[in-house]
C-alpha cells in the first residue's frame, strides 16, 4: 500500500494532489497526518475515491479534519483501521459498510469532541483518551465492541445498536441501544434502551430516565444506581454481590422482577 | 356514628399499610407462604423418612431447610418422584453432608442455597433451571457442592469449591465466581457467560463468553467465543480454539503453554493489559491490535 502524507502549505482541499506527498489518497492507500503540515482539511465527499487502507492521525497533528455539518466522507477497506491521535477535531463520515477498527487516543482536553463519527458504524471503537461522539446512523448495527479505557464517549441517539460496551475508566453516556454493558471503572449514564446484560464490577452505572434494561444485571462491585428511575423502569433479574452498592427508590425497586441480593444470607 | 368513623379510619390505615408493604418487603424478606420443613434427624440418614423432618418429607412447593438443629448427614437417594421443591436451604449452622459423589441426592428443585460447611452432592432431575448459590466454609480441597444432572440457570459461588458437571439440559446462563473455586468438567454443558471476580476457575469445556474481573481462569480443551480480561489472569493450558475475540484491557492473557495449533481470530491488548505468549502461539492469532503501541 502507498503511504501519502498531508503536506499542505495552506490549502485545505483534501482532493488536491499537491497537498499530499504522494498524491491524493485513493484505493489501498494510507492517509497520514503526521504534523508536517498543521493546516486543517475541509470536509468533502470523497466516497468515490476508493477504499482507503488506513487513516492515521499522529499526535503531532493539531489541525481539524472536516467540520460540523461538513465532515470528511470517505470509504475504507475492511478492518481499516482509523487511528486518531491528533489534538484537533475530526468529523468523519463513513460511507461504506466495511467495518473498520477505530481507535482514539488524544491529549485534546475533554469538553469538545476529538472525533465525531457518523455514517456507517465501525467494527470496533477503542477510546483510550479524548472525547468522542458516536452517531453512526447508517450501518446495520453499531460497533460490535466499544471499549473505553479513558476519556468521554457519548453514544448518540441515532446510533445503531452497539454490541458490547466495556468501560474500564472514563465516562460514557448512552442515548441509544446497547446490547451489553461491562463496567469495571469510570461512570456510565444510561439514557438508552435494552441492555441485555449489565455487569458492574467497579465504577458506577447510573440509569437515567428509565432505560429499558431487558434482561440481567450482575453487580459484583461498584455502584448500580437506579434512583433516578420510576416504576416504568424494567429489569428482569438483578444480582447484587457482596461489596457492591445498589441504590434505588421504592418505585424503581419494584420494577425489578427478580432481585437476588447475595449480600444477605438468603437472597 | 363515632364508631363508624373510627372503623373507617382503621380500615383506611390498614389499606394504607397494605400499599406500603410491598414489593420491597416481598423481595427482601422470606415470606413463609410455602411449607418449610427442617431436617431434624436424631440418627437416621434417610431423606424420605417423615420423622426426620419437622414438617414431613419435603414435597411439591416445599422448602427443605438444614439449619443445624440436626447435624446428621442425609444420604443420597432418588427423590425425583417427590415433586418440585421450591428450595433447598442449607444454613451456615449445618455441618453435615447431603449425598455423596457416587450417590447424590436426586431431586427436582427450583433454588439451592448452600451456606453449610459439609459436602452437598445434588443431581438435578428436572430441567427447571434453578438458581444456585454457594457460600460455604467447606475446605477448598474438596467440593462443597457437586452438581450433576440438569444444568442450573445461574450459579453463584461466593466461597467454597464447586464441582460442576451437569450433562443434561442446556447451557447454564451465568456462572459467577466471586471467591473459592470452580471446576467445570469436560462433560458438563456449556456455560453461556462465565464471570470471574476472584478465586480460581478451571474450565474444560465450552464457555461462550468469559469475563475476568479478578482471580484466575485456567482453561483447557475449550472454545471461548469471547474473552474479556479486565483484571486477574486468563491462562490457556492447552491449544484452545478461540473462535472469537479476546480483549486484554487489564490483567494478563497468557498463552505461553500453547502451540501453533492455538487459534484466535482477534486479540486486542490495551495499555494496562499484559499479553504473555510464545512465538508459535503468537503466530496463530489472525489479528492483533496492540493498543500499547502508537499505531496498532
Amino acid at each position: 500500500m502507498a503511504e501519502t502524507y498531508w503536506s499542505s502549505s495552506g490549502s485545505d482541499v483534501w482532493n488536491l494532489a499537491a497537498n499530499w506527498t504522494a498524491g491524493v489518497p485513493g484505493a489501498a492507500d494510507v492517509a497520514i497526518f503526521d504534523g508536517r503540515s498543521q493546516v486543517s482539511v475541509a470536509g468533502v465527499d470523497w466516497s468515490g475515491g476508493g477504499d482507503l487502507a488506513k487513516i492515521r492521525v499522529h499526535p503531532e497533528y493539531g489541525g481539524n479534519i472536516g467540520s460540523e455539518g461538513n465532515p470528511l466522507i470517505f470509504v475504507i477497506a475492511a478492518t481499516g483501521p482509523v487511528d486518531y491521535r491528533g489534538t484537533g477535531q475530526a468529523y468523519l463520515q463513513l460511507a461504506n459498510a466495511d467495518l473498520p477498527y477505530v481507535s482514539v487516543n488524544t491529549t485534546r482536553p475533554l469538553g469538545s469532541n476529538a472525533l465525531h463519527w457518523t455514517g456507517n458504524n465501525p467494527r470496533s471503537l477503542d477510546v483510550l483518551n479524548g472525547q468522542v461522539l458516536l452517531n453512526a446512523a447508517s450501518g446495520a448495527a453499531g460497533p460490535a465492541s466499544l471499549v473505553v479505557t479513558g476519556g468521554f464517549v457519548r453514544i448518540g441517539a441515532e446510533n445503531k445498536t452497539t454490541g458490547w460496551l466495556t468501560l474500564y475508566d472514563g465516562e460514557i453516556v448512552i442515548e441509544a441501544n446497547v446490547s451489553g454493558i461491562y463496567i469495571d471503572g469510570g461512570r456510565l449514564t444510561d439514557r438508552g434502551t435494552t441492555g441485555t446484560n449489565i455487569l458492574v464490577s467497579g465504577g458506577e452505572y447510573i440509569a437515567d430516565n428509565d432505560p429499558t434494561t431487558g434482561s440481567y444485571a450482575h453487580v459484583t462491585g461498584g455502584v448500580f444506581d437506579i434512583t433516578r428511575c420510576t416504576s416504568a423502569y424494567s429489569m428482569a433479574h438483578l444480582s447484587v454481590y457482596p461489596g457492591a452498592d445498589f441504590r434505588h427508590n421504592p418505585e424503581s425497586l419494584a420494577a425489578i422482577t427478580v432481585l437476588r441480593d447475595l449480600r444477605s444470607d438468603y437472597p | 356514628m363515632e364508631l363508624r368513623r373510627w372503623l373507617l379510619l382503621a380500615a383506611g390505615l390498614l389499606a394504607g399499610c397494605g400499599q406500603l408493604q410491598p414489593k420491597e418487603t416481598l423481595k427482601h424478606e422470606r415470606v413463609p407462604d410455602m411449607a418449610e420443613t427442617y431436617w431434624q434427624s436424631t440418627g437416621s440418614t434417610v431423606f424420605a423418612n417423615g420423622a426426620n423432618w419437622s414438617g414431613g418429607v419435603p414435597g411439591v412447593g416445599d422448602v427443605a431447610v438444614f439449619d443445624g438443629r440436626s447435624q446428621i448427614d442425609a444420604a443420597g437417594s432418588d427423590q425425583s418422584g417427590g415433586g418440585l421443591l421450591t428450595a433447598i436451604r442449607i444454613q451456615r449452622e449445618y455441618q453435615g453432608s447431603i449425598g455423596t459423589a457416587g450417590n447424590p441426592l436426586v431431586i427436582p428443585v427450583s433454588k439451592v442455597d448452600h451456606l453449610g460447611t459439609g459436602q452437598v452432592c445434588i443431581y438435578l432431575s428436572a430441567a427447571n433451571l434453578p438458581d444456585v448459590s454457594v457460600d460455604s466454609g467447606h475446605s477448598l480441597q474438596f467440593p462443597a457442592l457437586r452438581w450433576s444432572g440438569y444444568n442450573p440457570q445461574r450459579l453463584d459461588i461466593l466461597r467454597g469449591k464447586v464441582w460442576y458437571d451437569p450433562t443434561l439440559g442446556d447451557e447454564t446462563a451465568k456462572v459467577t465466581l466471586i471467591g473459592g473455586r470452580l471446576y467445570a468438567t469436560a462433560t458438563s454443558k456449556r456455560i453461556s457467560l462465565l464471570l470471574v471476580v476472584g478465586g480460581v476457575a478451571e474450565t474444560n469445556y465450552k464457555v461462550s463468553s468469559t469475563h475476568v474481573l479478578g482471580g484466575t481462569i485456567k482453561a483447557s480443551g475449550t472454545t471461548y467465543n469471547n474473552v474479556r480480561i479486565q483484571r486477574g489472569e486468563f491462562m490457556a493450558l492447552d491449544d484452545l480454539s478461540h473462535t472469537g475475540y479476546v480483549w486484554a484491557i487489564g490483567g494478563t492473557y497468557d498463552i505461553t503453554r500453547c502451540t501453533a495449533s492455538h487459534s484466535l481470530t482477534r486479540l486486542s491488548v490495551y495499555p494496562e493489559g499484559d499479553f504473555v505468549y510464545n512465538q508459535d502461539a503468537y503466530g496463530a492469532i489472525t489479528t492483533i491490535r496492540d493498543l500499547r503501541n502508537e499505531f496498532p
